[in-house]
């Protein structure tokens, strides 16, 4: 009775256990540590040689469907980039990884510690605060004299203070540096058509097929972050946060391929195999596959407020829920086979 | 006739595009030509999105008209439609267009990839069975990279992630190599039997 | 339509070519020829000679065996059980664009499903992400019920756009099989995240699954989630297959001389580095003698120096 029900395990059964098993841990926010792996240790070795006032390329080629996984590669990428003085140009094959760089700059949720959050509040930045002694929901934090305002979303203020054990965040990347200038040390060229066609372009001759930016529609030569960069040769490396067709493999075979320009990827986890032959010929230089590999590059580069990080206790419970259904399903063939006489 | 003009255009261009292949990128003319060769590809792929969206909304009224239950999926994609092609036509950087892009397009995305993990709970269930030696091998290897994967591994035991990192790169990648040269083989020869008209069942009709 | 498909296809050999041919080519030659690629080319003609070569000894009548694919013998099976059933066939032809040569293999494939379908008078629904891809489809479907003698049965519904979006077109496609409940379910093409996600629903409604890709990372997917799955080269192999044409059946063995060589190929060099390794650590200088001088022209050979 009980082998029948179990070798005709509804499926919803087992959808109930791995939403359990995902969602207590994201409610709790249990934190196991996350150690780089050898392959997330070689790229960021790879970006760690990158000198300062270097530029690379960042190709989102990803859409939202992908984004749980690659997301935090691009904020901890950028964030990564940024800290270092190393500049960006950004660019997307895909027509919607454009709208989600815009995201990471201005819209996502940037977390950072109590400390980080008091210096930004008193450098004029919008600071939002989740406290689990208030009501758990977004609070915009206002420093009114030495009073902190929690304000809500009927403007409603209401004067708290700063918990440690409270989640501090700014929304988007560019919140969190004062520095950062567009067109000096970042620059978006967006969602550009055609695939194959823009990386050849680039690899020819950058100003031609790019011609301008999306912020202004001026010319790239206007912008002294891309002033001398001829073509693809001239960026420091290329990074792409790939999730099909129209990335990774294109990079390689067509950006690789004839300047020797170091390509990077980021990856989705089920698609990372497929790409491990290219790091073993050394036409990829680095990947970082999922988000186990957005979290180990977070930890190589120190990153522990990262979404990546956060996300790695609900998958390790996940895992080890599937790893629980293989052996059930595995222990009730077993049992039939060999104890279950017909 | 219908077919022959094709095969013969198909030849003629691929011959072209070998021999272009083969000289010399820098020289201006075969930049030139590669240029304008890929911007056709550009724009012809253009006018045939117009095509899908025309199919799209053409078949999508006709279920409207027809009006049963599912009549209910046509109006929503129709509505939905209309109303994010329009504002991203006015403004793409909009209030309106990005609240919709971040509070719906994106959760929504999310969703459908989030059914993943279930999807892969349900099948690994179903389907990972230690049948033959063979297969215990899959399963045990399944389990090293599953744990080596996500902090928990270490936290069992050290050297887990070590050996799942061995394990992707030699075994799995030995593996994806032989399946990507024997793909890229079928694929040239799918390519030599296009280019010189032996498969003509993609153009239509009798082979 | 058709030249457009044709012209993209092109880029798809252009691709793979180029695919053996990745290592440093950035030395700037003066000739008018890219000496850089000179080992492509070489690997091309081998490539394509054996090809050729057994595509004219089939057209001679030799026999050409090809083992049994148990994937492409289903096909009549699931096709046989959607019609008893009266339930329509569903067909998924990838994710990719029409330059790629999976989905052209897989339109291929449709063709000779399309003209079964007409024949047996059986519901066919053909989803697509590419609106080339959708294009072409449409053309191939409605020319294969002209073949099979049923133009009438033909409905210009059966082949639709839905998006170009990636999970928008999964969500698309399992609405269609959780409302219709296809017997059968063939998915066929390049797939990406989103194979799961189909193979799962299909197998949820209890339908006959087919699949086939050669994306590396989907294929245990499909495994685990469908009755039968084409691994890599068979999808490309599917067409011959089903063909009754020798000369599809000899670029088959052709394609299979060409594996031959690469493996003798990449045996030969496997050797060629033990001993030259071993050269290495025994004390000699490497770059002396017949062996390292061999070893040195094939290495920048390879690398295209």
């Amino acid at each position: 009775m009980i082998l029948k029900f179990l070798k005709t395990l509804d499926r919803r059964i087992i959808f109930l256990f791995m939403a359990i098993a995902v969602i207590l841990p994201t409610i709790t926010g249990q934190r196991f540590p996350v150690q780089p792996s050898p392959m997330t240790d070689d790229f960021a070795s790879v970006l760690k040689e990158l000198k300062s006032n270097d530029t690379v390329l960042l190709s989102a080629d990803y859409d939202p469907g992908s984004q749980a996984e690659l997301q935090p590669m691009t904020l901890a990428f950028m964030k990564y980039c940024f800290d270092n003085n190393i500049k960006v140009v950004t660019m997307a094959l895909w027509p919607l990884g454009s709208k989600l760089i815009e995201s990471a700059l201005n819209h996502d949720r940037i977390y950072i510690p109590r400390e980080k959050a008091i210096e930004l509040m008193s450098k004029g930045k919008n600071v939002y605060v989740i406290s689990k002694k208030r009501s758990g929901a977004e609070e915009k934090i206002e420093k009114r004299g030495n009073k902190y305002i929690f304000i809500r979303d009927n403007n409603q203020g209401e004067e708290s203070i700063l918990n440690n054990e409270d989640k501090y965040y700014v929304k988007g990347l560019y919140s969190i540096y004062d520095d950062i200038k567009y067109g000096v040390d970042y620059l978006d060229i967006g969602y550009k058509v055609g695939g194959l066609v823009v990386i050849q372009g680039i690899v020819n001759d950058f100003e031609e097929t790019v011609k301008t930016d999306t912020l202004n529609n001026k010319s790239v030569l206007d912008y002294p972050i891309t002033r001398n960069i001829k073509n693809l040769k001239d960026f420091s490396a290329v990074f792409t946060i790939s999730s099909g067709n129209m990335g990774i493999k294109e990079w390689v075979v067509y950006g690789n391929g004839p300047t020797g320009v170091k390509v990077l990827s980021g990856v989705t986890a089920v698609s990372a195999p497929e790409f491990l032959p290219y790091l073993t010929s050394k036409q990829l230089s680095g990947l970082l596959a999922g988000l186990a590999g957005a979290a180990e590059f977070e930890a190589a580069t120190n990153y522990y407020e990262g979404e990546a990080s956060k996300g790695m206790t609900p998958q390790s419970y996940a895992h080890l829920v599937i790893i629980f259904f293989i052996l059930l399903g595995n222990g009730v063939y077993i049992t039939e086979k060999y104890f279950i006489k017909e | 006739m219908k077919r022959s003009i094709p095969i013969f255009i198909t030849f003629v261009s691929a011959v072209i595009m070998i021999v272009f292949y083969f000289l010399n990128q820098d020289i201006e003319s075969v930049k030139k030509f590669q240029a304008g060769i890929l911007n056709w590809v550009s724009i012809i792929a253009a006018f045939a999105l117009l095509l899908g969206i025309f199919n799209l909304l053409f078949v999508n009224f006709y279920k409207l008209r027809r009006f049963n239950k599912d009549s209910i999926y046509s109006l929503v994609l129709i509505v939905s439609f209309l109303t994010i092609t329009i504002s991203g036509l006015v403004d793409d950087t909009s209030a309106t267009y990005s609240w919709m892009f971040e509070n719906m397009l994106r959760p929504l995305s999310s969703t459908m990839f989030s059914l993943l993990a279930f999807y892969v709970a349900s099948a690994a269930f179903r389907a990972f069975r230690a049948k033959t030696k063979e297969a215990t091998f899959l399963l045990v290897a399944a389990f090293i990279v599953m744990l080596g994967r996500v902090p928990v591994g270490a936290m069992i035991w050290g050297k887990i992630p070590l050996i799942s990192n061995w394990i992707m790169a030699y075994p799995a990648a030995s593996a994806q190599s032989a399946i990507m040269i024997g793909a890229a083989l079928g694929a040239v020869s799918v390519s030599l039997k296009i280019i010189l008209g032996i498969e003509k069942t993609y153009l239509g009709g009798e082979e | 339509m058709k030249q457009k498909v044709l012209l993209f296809s092109l880029f798809q050999l252009r691709f793979y070519s180029s695919a053996f041919a990745t290592e440093a080519e950035e030395q700037i030659s003066n000739s008018f020829f890219q000496v850089s690629r000179i080992p492509v080319l070489l690997g091309l003609i081998i490539l394509c000679g054996l090809i050729l070569y057994c595509i004219q000894i089939a057209k001679k009548g030799q026999y050409i065996f090809i083992r049994k694919i148990a994937g492409l013998n289903a096909i009549d099976d699931a096709l046989g059980r959607a019609t008893e059933m009266g339930k329509p066939v569903l067909y998924v032809p990838g994710i990719m664009e029409i330059s790629d040569l999976q989905t052209l293999a897989s339109i291929s494939i449709l063709g000779h499903i399309a003209k079964k379908t007409a024949c047996y008078e059986t519901d066919l629904y053909v989803p697509n992400r590419d609106p080339l891809v959708f294009s072409t489809a449409q053309e191939v479907v409605k020319e294969s019920y002209l073949a099979a003698g049923r133009p009438d049965a033909f409905n210009e519904n059966m082949v639709e756009y839905l998006t170009t979006d990636q999970f928008g077109y999964v969500a698309g496609v399992n609405g269609y099989m959780v409302r219709e409940e296809p017997a059968a379910n063939f998915y066929l093409g390049g797939f990406y995240a989103e194979s799961l996600l189909l193979a799962e629903t299909g197998n949820a409604v209890g339908a006959i699954q087919v699949a086939g890709t050669a994306i590396p990372s989907q294929i245990p997917f499909f495994i685990s989630a469908c009755d039968y799955t084409l691994i890599g080269e068979e999808l490309y192999a599917a067409g011959a297959y089903l063909s009754d044409d020798p000369r599809s059946k000899g670029s088959l063995k052709g394609q299979d001389m060409g594996k031959l060589a690469i493996m003798v190929v990449t045996i030969l060099l496997i050797l060629f580095n033990i001993v030259y390794n071993m050269n290495i650590s025994s004390g000699n200088d490497s770059s002396e003698g017949l062996l390292g001088k061999t070893f040195n022209v094939l290495e920048s050979g390879m690398k295209g120096e």
